[in-house]
């Protein structure tokens, strides 16, 4: 056992080394000037929902890498609760959150309405991909950091590729009975939005239907996506890249259907807050994100990279290849509230 | 003036007197119980000496300084005391010669003196092979002897003793007393016994002071304290009497049956109208035939109930004038069957007269 | 003013109640100050945050004034009622099971002649250290529907594909519940088991009562007053707890109050409304306690709390081995099930594939201790806020316990009163309290441990009280006035005699608040900050994100470090602390 834990001692940073050099670059003017007024703050404590905890740690790590002396805390929780935490923070006056990534940028629009949050355009935005930049702020107030389809997982073990579910209705057939995972749209901020769609293109019928199968109600989307690969539910409401970069390790039997009415395309955002203890290395942060490191870094996972140029990893469909559907920002915050109702009162939870 | 004095104390619980208008001397190196039934403020006045309880009248001084007044006390820990508690209360945390040790160190006395006297105190009570235990691994007994060897290690300008023995099986007790007894009669230390335990008091003490209700009976001499009882209460605390009730005039008690002229009494008694004696079972002696013609009081009448105690008979003759009843205290050898007829005598200068 | 008798029989505790007041006028001034001091601690730590949820929950949010907006707004949906109602039906049936499972439990170990005694007491101890939530995901390995190693043995003995067990349900939740919290009962029934005197059975069966007849109408109404209590403190534990619903109720879509609670605690941010919710829980225990109250009186239960006399165990023949196989089925579902799978997931790649040699790894444990951005940070926290919570606690409880045993000060019984009072505040209410009175400008300790450390001062200073009080009383005052007469002060009676005496005590008083404190999740939830997580924290957010693998990795970090703590200490104090009396 002591052997084993030496080994992976000795491994796992030298793996975080050749990650770290490949996307390396000299820094720009700016960036120097950002780095080190970031290094007498210290640190940046970065509030995210957008991804894992495993993921966003990783991309810390990066950050750290290319900014020696700026630390980087992350603190990951689901969309909702992320979103509170900031807001409890915001009427305590004592904001400890530097910067946020969610998934729901309705978040963003009403945090921006709350005038918490702060305006700035990184260096890097020139070398976006011009269809993902447009769906940020046009003000500045918010980047977008990612974009993470909503789908439908499905056990390749338990289900074949002509039994899964081609469309969301799909779901709702009796065959599914005990089998379907989607989270809540209370605790997920992508499922509230997903929740939104699904009762604008069917109405709520939809949910009242799916409820007959009693799917399993988790509190994130990545609930789903690891019931499937545990075979504890065959199908799933579940995020893309999860989906890809497990079945393309081979590291679980899960594959993606690409619903024909429609994937979920939550733009995911990230803002600096207004009264962000490190405002410096928020924005040395914010940059960074939308660097060639993140961007490759995110080409791995299977997660569509923000930078214009940088190749998606193999077997991933661009993103105009299928249907999408976004949700407008206003519709969102109109609807939250009562699709959120409804829901509590449909599953009774 | 020497000694441990106690002036007009008294202590206040709410409404209840515990402890009222108490006054005691105590010479030094004497050796006074108090002694009464539960609730009569024996502990309450032990305490008071000890400086646990503050007095809400009167004082307490020792050798002319005031220790004790409702102004404000000197603490315990400033009266050179000690005291054997009720409980022992030896530090289980420590061992036997820790125990003992502890007060001399509070006095910052040098190791090797502390050593020294340890020793010789745990000699004294025949407890040296046990130094190093612990109070878990003693006896009662022996958890007692650490106690009074803690005590009196210190030689304290008075030692308190709070109902020590009550806790101890009666052979225990009976040795306890004897060895109290010794360390005293050893040290010579001005001591002060509570107990509620007659043949404790008598066994160790010097003086008796006898309480009731918080109030002062009697102080006397064992011996005083049983042969001259001065009330009621002491009379029957102290062993057993008998009560009779006359009436006094003419030179002459008269009680239903007989009477005995004042003079032949052992004290003078002034006044006159009733009165009450007390006559201890051992003043009377019981006859088979009417020997004792010649003694001044000589009863005829009958026994009625008899109980063999071992070392004497407990006769209750009653009798034939006045119908009278007396417990009367006989030899072994004085046998008597229950009804049979009987003659009592009875020694006038035992008759105490006593307040009621 | 003693007597022999009554002084033996019963101690010294009667021995002139009144005698060691101090009158009035010689009250110093430092003894007040002492007592003020005290008094503003425990007003800190108490009044203050319940008071400021009482008032908050009578206040608009916007204005400032006066409404009773926030209990429409609590009690107006059919669903908010539906959470209180089932939290109660929840909590009975919890009550039940914890009953069934300790009871017998207690009176097998320590009555009777059931084998393996020791191991079932050591079993029951193992049930207090884990905590409940990671019995709950031990118990959703076991039992989750379709993946769940029994329901997966089900399915390959039978051939059905209907689970057999499911631990999304009413059933689970109240299952993971009670075999949190069963331990308490266990506890505080046997020591009522070993305070009955032998000679009241024996009185029973000589009157022709066989063992099971003497047992039904003596043993157990003597036990009655222990059984009501810890029946009483389990329904508090169990309406309170937040992980086991966190896993359980969502999936199993039975709301109860917690999770609602934290509906209001989500944006919008309603703290008022959570105030307003959180009354019935505070009304529901002062309401029980009094329930306690009134049936331990009428039925003159108090004389047998007396002295523990000769007790014998019942000989119960080949009834033994019964009731052997009963505890096992406990211990089994309570420890032994859940924690094998949870270590058995810790050290799998994928805890679904079950058991096999490639499917071992370690990566787990690298992952949690050397990897994740928070977990260390967390197990310092936890452990930190743990022995601050429990040193604390207890520090302050001797404090108390020696002034209102000693009666040292006036009005100290009003100290005794206050560090009892939190025993009845839900433990998720509290942290709702601290929350609405500290969190916020102008004190703002928002995302501080200071706001953490005082709620779990808070919660375990009952535990904290009675052991230190329970110590104190059990040193003769005598003790100390020995020193005292033989010339030392009061602080050298503290020093030699008091402190060295009840250091064991204290000792075995710290570990039962260490333990629990290094756990805490549900007056964590609401007031953890980004740099202050806990472990339990921590968990929570990894069973959100469905990492069981590297949950129970951690958890299983955090029982190591608990069993190493709680191991010292016992070798420390020499004997089982907390599961017999000495």
């Amino acid at each position: 056992m002591k052997h084993a834990f030496k080994y992976l001692a000795g491994f796992v940073p030298a793996l975080l080394l050749t990650a770290g050099i490949a996307g390396a670059a000299e820094m720009t003017a700016g960036e120097k000037q950002l780095y080190e007024a970031a290094r007498k703050e210290g640190s940046v404590t970065w509030y995210v929902s957008q991804t894992t905890t495993e993921f966003a740690d990783g991309m810390c790590g990066l950050f750290k890498k290319r900014y020696e002396g700026v630390g980087c805390n992350v603190v990951r929780a689901s969309g909702q609760v992320i979103f509170q935490r900031l807001v409890q923070e915001l009427q305590a006056k004592a904001v400890q959150g530097d910067l946020m990534s969610t998934n729901d940028d309705g978040q963003m629009a009403q945090l921006k309405e709350m005038g918490a949050l702060a305006q700035f355009a990184p260096e890097n935005l020139k070398d976006m991909v011009p269809e993902l930049r447009a769906l940020a702020d046009k003000e500045n107030y918010w980047i977008t950091s990612g974009v993470s389809p909503l789908v439908i997982a499905y056990n390749t073990k338990l289900v074949t590729e002509a039994e899964a579910p081609k469309n969301w209705t799909d779901l709702t057939d009796p065959k599914w009975k005990g089998q379907v995972a989607i989270g809540h749209p209370s605790f997920s901020g992508s499922v509230g939005l997903w929740t939104i769609m699904m009762n604008d293109l069917y109405g709520w019928d939809f949910f009242t239907k799916i409820e007959k199968n009693k799917p399993q109600i988790g509190r994130s989307v990545a609930d789903g996506h690891n019931l499937v690969v545990s075979g504890e539910r065959k199908v799933a409401l579940a995020p893309l890249p999860l989906i890809l970069s497990d079945a393309a390790a081979k590291r679980a039997p899960v594959a993606v259907v690409y619903p024909t009415d429609g994937a979920l395309l939550p733009p995911s955002a990230t803002a600096i807050m207004k009264d962000a203890p490190h405002p410096n290395a928020a924005r040395l942060f914010e940059n960074f994100l939308l660097g060639p490191e993140i961007a490759e870094y995110f080409s791995k996972d299977y997660r569509y990279p923000l930078r214009a140029g940088v190749p998606l990893a193999p077997g991933m469909k661009p993103l105009d290849s299928y249907k999408t559907k976004s949700i407008q920002i206003s519709d969102g915050i109109k609807k939250l509230p009562d699709v959120q109702s409804k829901f509590r009162d449909t599953f009774g939870i | 003036m020497d000694g441990l004095v106690l002036k007009n104390l008294g202590r206040r619980f709410g409404a209840v007197d515990a402890v009222k208008d108490f006054d005691l001397h105590i010479k030094p190196g004497e050796f006074v119980s108090l002694l009464g039934p539960s609730g009569c403020g024996k502990t309450t006045t032990l305490r008071m000496i000890a400086g646990f309880i503050d007095p809400t009248s009167g004082s307490i001084e020792l050798d002319g300084k005031v220790l004790s007044a409702p102004s404000g006390s000197v603490p315990p820990e400033k009266r050179g005391m000690s005291m054997i508690f009720q409980s022992y209360a030896i530090w289980p945390n420590m061992t036997v010669a820790q125990n003992v040790a502890f007060g001399l160190n509070l006095r910052k006395l040098p190791s090797d003196e502390v050593k020294k006297r340890v020793g010789a105190v745990l000699e004294t009570v025949r407890m040296s092979h046990l130094a190093d235990r612990y109070p878990a691994e003693l006896s009662g007994g022996q958890q007692q002897r650490v106690a009074l060897a803690r005590a009196v290690v210190i030689r304290p300008a008075v030692l308190l003793l709070d109902e020590p023995l009550s806790n101890l099986d009666a052979n225990l007790r009976e040795e306890m007393r004897f060895e109290i007894k010794r360390m005293h009669d050893e040290f010579k230390i001005t001591s002060v016994y509570v107990t509620h335990d007659q043949g404790e008091a008598m066994v160790t003490s010097d003086r008796i002071a006898v309480m009731n209700n918080g109030r002062l009976e009697q102080i006397d001499s064992p011996y005083a304290l049983y042969s001259r009882p001065k009330t009621r209460f002491v009379a029957s605390f102290i062993g057993r009497t008998n009560f009779l009730s006359g009436n006094c005039g003419n030179h002459m008690i008269d009680f239903s049956g007989f009477s005995v002229p004042l003079g032949m009494l052992g004290e003078e008694v002034t006044g006159g109208g009733p009165i009450t004696v007390s006559i201890r079972p051992q003043a009377m002696k019981l006859s088979a035939t009417e020997a004792g013609r010649d003694k001044a009081i000589n009863l005829e009448g009958s026994v009625k109930q008899s109980s063999f105690l071992g070392e004497t008979w407990d006769y209750v003759f009653q009798s034939r004038e006045g119908g009278l009843q007396f417990r009367v205290a006989a030899p072994p050898a004085d046998v008597f069957q229950v009804g049979a007829p009987a003659w009592l005598q009875i020694d006038p200068k035992q008759i105490v007269p006593i307040a009621d | 003013m003693t007597s022999v008798s009554d002084t033996h029989a019963m101690g010294w505790s009667k021995d002139e109640p009144a005698k060691v007041r101090v009158p009035w006028r010689q009250r110093l001034q430092p003894a007040n100050l002492l007592w003020l001091f005290l008094a503003g601690i425990l007003a800190v730590l108490i009044i203050a945050p319940m008071w400021t949820l009482v008032v908050s929950s009578f206040t608009d949010a916007k204005t400032g004034g006066w409404t009773l907006q926030n209990y429409v707004e609590a009690y107006g949906k059919e669903r908010h009622i539906t959470a209180l109602t089932n939290t109660l039906k929840m909590g009975a049936c919890v009550v039940i099971l914890k009953l069934m499972f300790g009871v017998p439990l207690a009176w097998a170990c320590t009555r009777t002649d059931m084998p393996g005694r020791n191991f079932v007491r050591y079993s029951v101890f193992g049930a207090f250290i884990m905590p409940p939530y990671l019995a709950g995901v031990g118990w959703i390995l076991l039992a989750g529907p379709n993946t769940g190693w029994i329901n997966k043995i089900w399915h390959a003995v039978s051939g059905s594909t209907e689970p057999l067990v499911n631990i999304f349900s009413f059933g689970g939740l109240v299952l993971v519940t009670a075999i949190g919290g069963f331990f308490l009962v266990f506890v505080l029934v046997s020591s009522a088991f070993e305070m009955i005197n032998s000679e009241m059975e024996d009185a029973a069966n000589i009157l022709g009562a066989g063992p099971f007849k003497t047992a039904m109408k003596v043993t157990f109404p003597l036990v009655m007053p222990a059984i009501i209590g810890a029946a009483l403190l389990s329904f508090l534990g169990a309406i309170a707890l937040y992980g086991v619903p966190a896993l359980i109720s969502i999936p199993a879509r039975y709301p109860v109050v917690v999770i609602q609670l934290t509906e209001f605690f989500s944006f919008p941010l309603r703290i008022e409304v959570a105030a307003a919710y959180s009354i019935p829980l505070l009304l529901i225990t002062a309401a029980l306690l009094g329930l306690q109250k009134l049936i331990l009186r009428r039925k003159g239960y108090v004389s047998v709390s007396g002295k523990g006399g000769e007790r014998r165990i019942v000989k119960l023949g080949r009834w033994r081995w019964v009731l052997f196989a009963y505890c096992m089925i406990v211990v089994s579902l309570a420890v032994i099930m859940p924690l094998f799978v949870l270590l058995l997931a810790a050290f799998s790649e994928s805890w679904t594939t079950g058991f096999s040699l490639s499917n071992l790894t370690l990566s787990n444990f690298h992952y949690v201790l050397f990897e994740h951005s928070s977990s260390q940070r967390a197990l310092m926290g936890s452990i930190g806020l743990g022995i601050a919570a429990a040193t604390v606690a207890i520090t302050l409880a001797l404090f108390i316990a020696y002034i209102v045993q000693r009666k040292l000060l006036p009005f100290s019984s009003v100290l005794a009163f206050l560090a009892v009072s939190p025993y009845v505040v839900p433990g998720i209410v509290l942290a709702i309290g601290f929350y609405a009175a500290y969190a916020l400008p102008p004190i703002a300790l928002y995302g501080t441990y200071m706001i953490m450390a005082l709620a779990f001062i808070t919660r375990f200073l009952p535990i904290a009280f009675t052991t230190s009080s329970a110590g104190v009383r059990s040193i003769h005052p005598e003790m100390e006035e020995a020193v005292r007469i033989l010339g030392g002060g009061r602080t050298t009676a503290l020093r030699h005699v008091v402190g060295p005496l009840l250091k064991r005590t204290l000792a075995g008083g710290w570990l039962l608040i260490f333990v629990p404190a290094a756990q805490e999740l549900s007056t964590a939830i609401f007031l953890v900050g980004p740099t202050t997580r806990v472990v339990s924290v921590v968990l929570l957010d990894l069973s959100e994100e469905g990492e069981l693998e590297k949950l129970a990795a951690l958890g299983s970090v955090l029982l190591i470090i608990i069993v190493a703590v709680v191991a010292l200490g016992m070798k420390y104090l020499g004997r089982d602390f907390m599961l017999r009396r000495s």
